[in-house]
């Protein structure tokens, strides 16, 4: 054990004292210029949680399928459980057993078990599931339905989503394929809702000529159709075209699903389709404000895969892009790449695009890997689509397979950046491999965590990138733990591992980030490729840190921020950098700000202050808008004059169980009742103080030290005594006292405390005294 | 050096937050770390000293554990005294209430004068399950500021923690995962007891599991 004398430390007290000295009139003219060094303060109580619900599009036990539901609970520190309610086409619903899922943690449940242990009728049929929870914010639960041909290397993962009652009209968006003679699809129309929906179902050709008709859905209902018989029955030719699915009232309930299969070729794809929905705003998806909405697809595996995808030595890949304006009016559009080879990366310009009226435009990207636009021998690529229209105006879908289908992989296009992905399952095992990645695609360099969660969640991996604009970190979960990389702090990753879930932050910004990310997992039992997404994390509710905030007058400047509640972590997150520079004030002859929210006393009274800023919200389907947040409050300029009693809990201390402990909390006031919420300079005094026939050394706090929040908390109690029977003491007049410098300030006098070892009484009063105001 | 800053700013800061008073107590340093069940360090954690030979009144004193879990608690009376660490807000109940803690070996430090004791790990508890809710008038509808809420253990019924609810009627309360009696009582009202309760299942007393959340509207019957 080290010894460690007061005098050893001496030199470096002086030191430190003196660097104080020389550093404090710097940082007070700085004061008002400068961001805030101290930290926040403690985050207001969670929001109330409400009953929640998400639905998947699609579920089948038909026979030749198999159905798992990958549920992850996004929430830091708090368990999850979650009620699936599952739907058939007419809308008939059976809740299953809830489910309890740990934080971070992903569950897989196998539908058919799950049916078949309560719900053995709907073995052999489909539907739809909602998905039922209770949390302040949907966005607690990620959920996935991943639906496979038993048998064949055919896959499909689906997202989940919510539902919008304020969505009256919209459309969802998207493009019909059909690769071969032999290709089967299912087009899903799902209505999440409680009151019947009218849709009106279109199919464009590729050059945009239409066949449409209308259909209903009853309430919670589904239609499952074949776009290779409704084209054909529409009399359009081509091999590729559009699809509208629109409604006029109550679109906010409408989901659709788009999928290929081929169990001959072993072939399957997910036709992603968009969500249209007229109110939208340009600034709202703009998230790297560039004036331009635009489209990623972050890993479209290129003419030579990499080896990492397994594919049998020799397979040629076909890759390419369907690029469809879904208006009425001509758009242009133009495409880049940024790909990636085992050896070098670089960034290509694509061509440009003038697309026509509901016009289908099919890129052959292998065309363009000619050694000029993309080098031959390059890997993989992401795909940057630019457009002049609003957001999903222009819908896109990418796929790259080879000649028979059999092999092959899809990358989503989608347009969001964000500050938080929360991802879902990767596996890693002699059957399995999971490659993810995550890029920037903002305008200035960006600091990326990626956190990979395994062992239910208790265990965290960590590696962390500076990446520039346009840049993307690749990781290969299968090299990570058989080369026992090791992470940001120094851990490696146990060599069993087999799966997890994980999630990217952007760490330079919080509150709308500039990452983009994509996940494909490697199926090596029949040979196949699938892709799944995460699931962007916005804030649905920004508060001040302090409402209302309290100055002292005269007294140092007091910094304000923003808190923003995550929806996925269900907790506060400090956002205040996205509100600088934006602080007013009602009144500023009672108190000022600077940019940062420091705000300043200028004479007493009460006014309001606020601010504005934009944070990545929440929206019923995967994509996290760019919101402006408004958050306001109380702002009072005062001293400390009067303690409110807000706390009175007697209970027994852990370390002497057999006595009382009983702790007051007090907040200190001003003259008109305004709580003083900073930190305040306060000590206690008393009259007299009687011996302690308890035997016990009594440290009290008769010297001056500070308050935060403005709370005294008291802790009375006699110590871990040998006598017993009653023992105690008595110390008179207890007062609290504002140090205010030269001339200190009596703030509240509670009176005698009569401490004994059975009973404790505080100002007379052996019950509680909360609410009490305490006068000086 | 990173040590000896570590050292320096941590206790600065403890002396600033809250310096002793009592001139005559000799004190000392307790070095060391906070972990979880599973031994993974906790950041953000508060470190409280709870002497066995002396008495600590007034403030709360206590120091947050860094990044890596690490701790510094200075002016320490010199003795025995347990050292406990709470992170309520990620669900770990407050150790330093028997009520809550009273099954757990939690490390008691011989401190000496002016020394550091160093090397002491502290486990929080086992996370615990939060009930939350509102305690209001049925007749009314209005909030019941002065309603008080009793916890009690089964095990150990002497043990227990009577405290308050906020202005609005509102509480939330971090608890062990355990059987606890859980009754609430105010000023002019009858004794609401969950074991009486539509919330329990055959009676039987509040039981959370780990990371569980329970929301329960309290209606209070006023008697008369």
């Amino acid at each position: 054990m080290r010894f460690l004398s007061p005098a050893p430390f001496r030199p470096l007290c002086v030191f430190f004292a003196l660097l104080l000295l020389v550093l404090l009139p710097a940082q007070l003219a700085a004061a008002q210029s400068s961001p805030p060094v101290s930290k926040p303060p403690t985050p207001p109580p969670p929001p109330a949680a409400t009953d929640q619900q998400q639905f998947l599009s699609y579920w089948t036990t038909e026979t030749g399928w198999r159905t798992e539901l990958q549920l992850r609970n996004n929430q830091v520190g708090q368990n999850l459980t979650v009620t699936p309610v599952f739907r058939t086409p007419d809308g008939t619903e059976t809740p299953l057993l809830p489910i309890l899922i740990q934080p971070q943690e992903v569950k897989a449940v196998d539908v058919a078990t799950a049916i078949g242990n309560s719900a053995p009728q709907l073995i052999g049929t489909y539907g739809s599931v909602s998905l039922r929870y209770h949390t302040a914010g949907q966005a607690a639960l990620y959920a996935v339905s991943m639906v496979m041909g038993v048998g064949h290397s055919i896959a499909f993962h689906i997202d989940a989503t919510g539902e919008d009652d304020t969505e009256t009209t919209g459309s969802r968006e998207g493009i019909w394929w059909l690769p071969n003679g032999t290709a089967n699809d299912y087009l899903v129309l799902a209505n999440h809702g409680q009151s019947p929906l009218q849709l009106s179902l279109s199919f464009f050709d590729s050059g945009g000529k239409a066949s449409i008709q209308n259909l209903t859905l009853p309430p919670r209902g589904m239609n499952r159709l074949s776009v290779r018989q409704l084209v054909a029955a529409a009399g359009l030719a081509g091999s590729y075209g559009g699809i509208k699915v629109s409604a006029t009232t109550n679109a906010g309930s409408l989901n659709t699903l788009h999928v290929l299969f081929d169990q001959t070729a072993g072939f399957s794809a997910v036709m992603k389709m968009f969500y249209y929905d007229p109110r939208t705003q340009m600034k709202e998806r703009d998230y790297a404000k560039t004036g331009q909405w635009t489209l990623r697809a972050p890993m479209l595996a290129l003419s030579s895969p990499d080896p990492a995808l397994a594919f049998p030595v020799g397979t040629i890949l076909q890759p390419q892009l369907f690029v469809r304006n879904t208006t009425a009016k001509p758009i242009n559009a133009s495409l880049s790449f940024n790909w990636r080879s085992d050896t070098t990366s670089g960034k290509s310009p694509g061509p440009a695009l003038q697309l026509n009226p509901y016009e289908t435009r099919r890129i052959d990207v292998a065309a363009l890997q000619d050694g000029k636009t993309l080098p031959r021998n390059a890997q993989w690529t992401s795909v940057i689509l630019a457009t002049s229209g609003l957001p999903d105006e222009v819908m896109a879908v990418a796929a790259s397979y080879d000649q028979t289908l059999k092999y092959g992989a899809q990358t989503p296009f989608s347009d969001q950046l964000s500050h938080h992905w929360a991802g879902g399952q990767w596996q890693y095992d002699p059957y399995h491999n999971s490659i993810i990645t995550a890029g920037n695609g903002g305008t200035k360099a960006t600091q990326a965590a990626f956190t990979i969660f395994y062992n239910q969640g208790t265990q965290k991996y960590q590696l962390e990138q500076t990446l520039q604009p346009g840049q993307q970190m690749w990781m290969d979960l299968g090299k990570l733990i058989r080369e026992s990389t090791p992470d940001k702090t120094g851990k490696t990753l146990p060599r069993d591992l087999a799966s997890g879930s994980y999630e990217f932050r952007d760490l330079t910004n919080t509150g709308i980030g500039t990452l983009f990310e994509g996940k494909v997992i490697y199926d090596k039992t029949y040979g196949h490729v699938i892709y799944g997404c995460a699931t962007c994390c916005g804030y649905n509710a920004a508060e001040l840190y302090f409402n209302p905030i309290f100055v002292l007058l005269p007294g140092p400047p007091v910094d304000d921020g923003v808190w923003g509640w995550s929806v996925c972590d269900q907790q506060y997150e400090d956002v205040s950098t996205d509100f600088w520079d934006n602080w007013g004030s009602v009144n500023t002859s009672i108190v000022t700000f600077d940019s940062y929210g420091a705000h300043t006393g200028q004479s007493i009274g009460s006014t309001t202050t606020d601010t504005f800023g934009y944070l990545e919200s929440t929206a019923h389907y995967p994509i996290c808008p760019a919101k402006e947040f408004s958050p306001g409050g109380g702002a009072n300029v005062g001293d400390p004059a009067q303690l409110l009693v807000i706390g009175d809990t007697t209970t027994n201390p852990t370390n002497c169980p057999n006595t009382k402990l009983r702790i007051l909390a007090y907040q200190i006031q001003d003259a008109n009742g305004n709580d003083v919420t900073t930190d305040v300079q306060t000590k206690e005094q008393f009259a007299s103080k009687s011996s302690n026939t308890c035997n016990t050394t009594i440290t009290t706090s008769e010297t001056c030290g500070g308050t935060p929040g403005g709370i005294i908390h008291d802790s009375l109690t006699v110590g871990c005594n040998s006598v017993d029977n009653g023992c105690g003491y008595t110390y008179t007049k207890q007062q609290w006292v504002w140090c205010n410098g030269a001339t200190n300030t009596v703030i509240g006098t509670v009176g005698d405390l009569v401490v004994h070892d059975n009973a404790i009484s505080v100002g007379g009063s052996y019950t509680s005294i909360q609410g009490n105001v305490i006068k000086p | 050096m990173q040590t000896e800053l570590f050292l320096l700013i941590a206790l600065l800061s403890a002396v600033v937050a809250n310096p002793p008073s009592a001139h005559t107590t000799q004190f000392g340093l307790i070095k060391g770390a906070v972990v979880d069940a599973t031994g993974s360090p906790i950041a953000k954690a508060k470190v409280f000293d709870e002497p066995m030979e002396a008495v600590r009144t007034g403030k709360d004193h206590f120091t947050l554990s860094d990044e890596n879990g690490r701790f510094l608690l200075n002016d320490v009376p010199v003795g025995k005294t347990m050292v406990i660490a709470t992170k309520i807000e990620d669900g770990y109940p407050d150790a330093r209430f028997a009520v809550f803690s009273g099954n757990e070996i939690l490390p008691v430090v011989d401190v000496k004068p002016d020394q550091v004791t160093s090397g002491v790990t502290v486990k929080l508890l086992v996370k615990g399950g939060t009930v939350a809710g509102r305690v209001t008038d049925a007749r009314t509808k209005s909030a019941v500021p002065d309603a008080r809420i009793t916890l009690s253990r089964l095990d150990h019924p002497t043990w227990s923690i009577e405290t308050n609810v906020e202005k609005d009627g509102s509480f939330r309360l971090v608890i062990p995962a355990m059987p606890m009696h859980f009754s609430i009582k105010a000023p002019g009202f009858g004794e609401w007891n969950y074991e009486q309760s539509v919330f329990s299942t055959n009676h039987s007393p509040m039981n959370l599991s780990p990371g569980s959340k329970l929301e329960i509207p309290i209606y209070l019957e006023p008697m008369s």
